[in-house]
């Protein structure tokens, strides 16, 4: 089969995505193992390959003797025509093997705009696409996590068992159960609603759904002896948990091809319109000695020349210098450089800045989200213009050239004060670049904004506000353009078109399964690529099945609506998104986890940032 | 500073890894085999490599030849190779470390062995009619993008066509460099034909008076 593929693999964009073989790829004897694992990543193999999560897991599941954990990729446009012309099932990377023949077959769901991948990657893979057509165990089991899977209901028809939360523990019970399953020759049903009992483990199929007349859900309801809410699942002890000694280092360029350290995971900010920033509370921490550990081994391993520090909002880790000195002790001397992504540099040690950074240090960027100090305040984005002239300030005095500024259009409460806001904050920096006497001449500054639209998300204060209508943005974008006057400041942005079908999707329920499957019937994939988007498409595909998208996207929730993700528990109470969303609409900001607990909920969890001392 | 040759294979799979990919991936290597080699001075030090011939993407190579430059002129080449040894992968497997013999832009020549998976006899025969022409004219295209004509005969040194194996040895390096490639276009081309599917080798690099490139 893979024979096949090869006579055609020279007239394809980057062969070397469909090969396998890298360095550190594991590869076993299938006869060995009792478990194989497909893990489904539906974006490129650049994409993927960069992707933290399916590092951690495909080394945690590969340490087992056995399982056998391997990668699968969406192939690109002219390698699926290449593989669909000549009856190639979709395989994995390490055997070659389809992965119709495998235990599992895992996805893991980062952005809403991959859900027609998903789709796509089992018919390729001639895997039947629902549930309900996979009864028997002549099919794999189909899994899938990550953060979207906290509404995971547009895709309940396809997937038989989520995974909420973090999956390294949870992960593994089910195969344990699986093994156990197949071992006394249950059914594959009598397995998923045993598997429905561990903690974190969701099985669609078992809750039934019924709507209301106006089409909001009335209730959910669990089959008899399966829980009626579920838990999300979290490492308490990042520490002692499983990490990477080495990553498959890919031949072919990826998006970062850089050793990954973890430091943290969750954040203790809270702004408002961040899904991240709510369903991986509580904040918990690695020691610096471990994460320097850690960070060590992975360069000595893959030959790396970067290592970036991998959390949300890496400033807060509270070890952050102690860990840079200790990394810069063998970095500097192996000629590697450290990245840190998200970092506010304004009350950071000069010195240690330049170590770290000296090697890119041609722009600098700020998330500001809103142009106003009153919308931040309603998103509670804790960053003020001051904090972001001063910084400026530093930066332009050693050199920089380049500011680029990150804005939301269209988060609640805004008017056009707020979007001629963002254009005078760019203008400021701009004028400040020109006060400096000892810039250099000839040198102009660069401003750049970049707008993206805001989308609300479930799990966020935000999950009850509509979202903006496609009318609405193009007004809003073009009163920003006008309010932008100098040559300096650039503005960029997204299509609209795509966050539209990404709001539709975060806040959905299950009667989107049959848009999508009709959408994929109509060619839709890869549609967080401008170039495969089809819009038109899936226009069509909504109107063919009688659904009216705006009601997912542009209508307001009452606090009392039912939410299609109400059965699911990631921590956080909704009565604190309600509380939340009040104060939001009356301006007034809430302290971070680390000022003043604000009792989210996410206590319930017994670890982290909520039992620190204050 | 001194170079060391390293002599290795580029077998199965990793042919689909292009020249460039392979560049980097080598770099990576060398930085965790810790041998002591030279950085490039400046703003992002590097470690110093080159390779005798780039091979096409897609072609394997029973001969392929990497120089690296190193900072210890004490460290021996028999230490390159046990530290380099483990780190190849399957596919690039390694075969020796040595002192350069011939200065790097040395090579002039490369010995291919083009394998059909299955061809009509009358291709073969074909194919060997074509190489027997005096001169074989065909558009190649420029570095500037544009088509000139070229003899294709000129960069034919010999070939032998026996059964589905076409071995042919072609003028190769910096200046006068035809790929296989061109040839079997060509032909298909004028015959308007597909070509059928083939594997291609490169055997051996030689010198200017066709003595094996060390
Ligand atoms: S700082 Fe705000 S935007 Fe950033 S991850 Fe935390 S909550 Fe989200
Ligand atoms: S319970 Fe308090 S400290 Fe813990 S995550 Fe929630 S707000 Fe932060």
């Amino acid at each position: 089969m893979f024979k096949e593929f090869e006579k055609h693999l020279l007239n394809v964009q980057k062969p070397g995505r469909y090969v396998g073989g890298e360095l550190n790829s594991v590869v076993k004897d299938k006869n060995d193992v009792d478990v194989r694992f497909a893990f489904c990543f539906p974006d490129t193999y650049e994409i993927g390959m960069s992707h933290l999560g399916m590092k951690i897991l495909y080394s945690q599941f590969n340490a087992r003797n056995d399982i056998w954990c391997e990668r699968v990729f969406a192939p690109w446009i002219d390698a699926e025509k290449v593989m669909v012309e000549n009856n190639i099932p979709l395989y994995a990377l390490e055997s070659h093997d389809p992965i119709k023949d495998f235990d599992f077959v895992g996805f893991t769901l980062q952005y809403e705009l991959s859900y027609s991948n998903v789709l796509n990657m089992l018919k390729l893979a001639g895997i039947p696409l629902k549930t309900s057509d996979r009864k028997n165990w002549d099919t794999p089991v189909v899994v899938a996590g990550g953060p979207c899977a906290c509404n995971p209901e547009p895709l309940a028809d396809f997937i038989d068992i989520f995974f909420l939360g973090e999956g390294e523990e949870v992960d593994l019970e089910v195969i344990d159960l699986y093994k156990e399953s197949r071992k006394n020759g249950i059914s594959k049903a009598e397995f998923l609603k045993l598997a429905a009992q561990i903690e974190g483990v969701y099985v669609p199929s078992l809750y039934t759904v019924s709507y209301n007349e106006d089409g909001t859900v009335a209730s959910v309801n669990a089959e008899d002896g399966v829980p009626s809410v579920i838990k999300k699942r979290i490492i308490k002890d990042l520490n002692t948990s499983f990490y990477p000694e080495k990553f498959v280092v890919p031949y072919v360029e990826i998006v970062h091809d850089r050793a990954v350290q973890e430091i943290f995971r969750g954040c203790i900010r809270g702004c408002r319109f961040c899904q991240a920033g709510y369903i991986y509370r509580p904040v918990r921490e690695k020691s610096a000695d471990v994460a320097n550990k850690q960070a060590n081994s992975l360069c000595e391993t893959c030959g790396y020349e970067e290592v970036s520090l991998n959390s949300l909002s890496t400033s807060d880790y509270r070890e952050i210098e102690d860990l840079l000195e200790q990394m810069l002790k063998w970095s500097e001397q192996s000629n590697i450089s450290i990245a840190l992504p998200s970092l506010r540099i304004d009350n950071f040690p000069k010195e240690l800045l330049e170590k770290v950074q000296s090697v890119r240090k041609s722009s600098l960027t700020f998330a500001p989200e809103a142009g106003t100090q009153r919308l931040r305040d309603v998103i509670n984005k804790n960053i003020t213009e001051d904090e972001i002239i001063s910084t400026c300030k530093m930066a332009f005095e050693s050199g920089y050239t380049a500011v680029k500024l990150y804005f939301m259009l269209g988060l609640p409460t805004e008017t056009n004060e707020d979007l001629e806001g963002m254009a005078k904050l760019a203008q400021k920096v701009v004028d400040l670049y020109y006060s400096n006497p000892a810039r250099k001449k000839g040198k102009p500054v660069n401003v750049s904004i970049s707008v993206a639209t805001f989308v609300p998300k479930p799990f966020t204060p935000f999950e009850f506000e509509p979202q903006v209508t496609l009318d609405e943005i193009v007004k809003k974008q073009e009163h920003l353009l006008s309010s932008v006057t100098s040559k300096k400041i650039s503005v960029s942005y997204h299509q609209s078109n795509i966050s539209f079908l990404e709001g539709v999707f975060a806040r959905g329920d299950r009667r989107l399964g049959a848009v999508l499957e009709k959408a994929l019937e109509k060619g839709v994939k890869f549609d967080g690529w401008d170039e495969c988007f089809k819009f038109d498409e899936w226009l069509n595909a909504f109107e063919e099945c009688g659904i009216d998208a705006t009601f997912y996207s542009s209508r307001k929730r009452e606090y009392d609506e039912i939410m299609p993700w109400d059965h699911l528990d990631y921590g956080v109470t909704k009565k604190f998104l309600i509380s939340e969303n009040k104060l939001a609409h009356s301006e007034v900001t809430t302290k971070n986890c680390r000022e003043q607990c604000a009792g989210c909920g996410a206590t319930c969890f017994g670890e982290g940032v909520c039992y620190e001392k204050r | 500073m001194r170079s060391v040759r390293v002599f290795f294979e580029k077998k199965g799979d990793i042919k689909y890894i292009s020249h460039l990919d392979l560049n980097r991936f080598m770099l990576k290597i060398i930085r965790m085999s810790k041998i002591p080699v030279w950085y490039s001075e400046g703003f992002n030090p590097h470690p110093y490599i080159t390779f005798a011939l780039p091979l096409s993407l897609g072609f394997e190579s029973d001969y392929e030849i990497m120089d690296i430059r190193l900072d210890d002129d004490s460290f021996k080449n028999e230490e390159v190779y046990n530290s380099l040894k483990p780190l190849f992968p399957e596919g690039l497997k390694l075969f020796s470390c040595e002192d350069p013999v011939m200065k790097a832009g040395q090579v002039a020549y490369a010995d291919y062995k083009i394998e059909f998976d299955s061809v009509p006899d009358c291709y073969m025969s074909g194919l060997e009619q074509l190489l027997n022409n005096d001169a074989i004219i065909a558009k190649k295209k420029t570095k500037k993008g544009t088509y000139k004509d070229i003899d294709l005969k000129e960069f034919v040194k010999s070939f032998s066509v026996n059964d589905n194996t076409l071995l042919i040895t072609l003028s190769a390096g910096g200046s006068n460099n035809l790929n296989p490639k061109l040839i079997l276009d060509t032909f298909s081309q004028r015959n308007e034909i597909e070509t059928p599917y083939y594997k291609v080798t490169r055997t051996m690099l030689y010198n200017e008076n066709m003595e094996k490139f060390k």
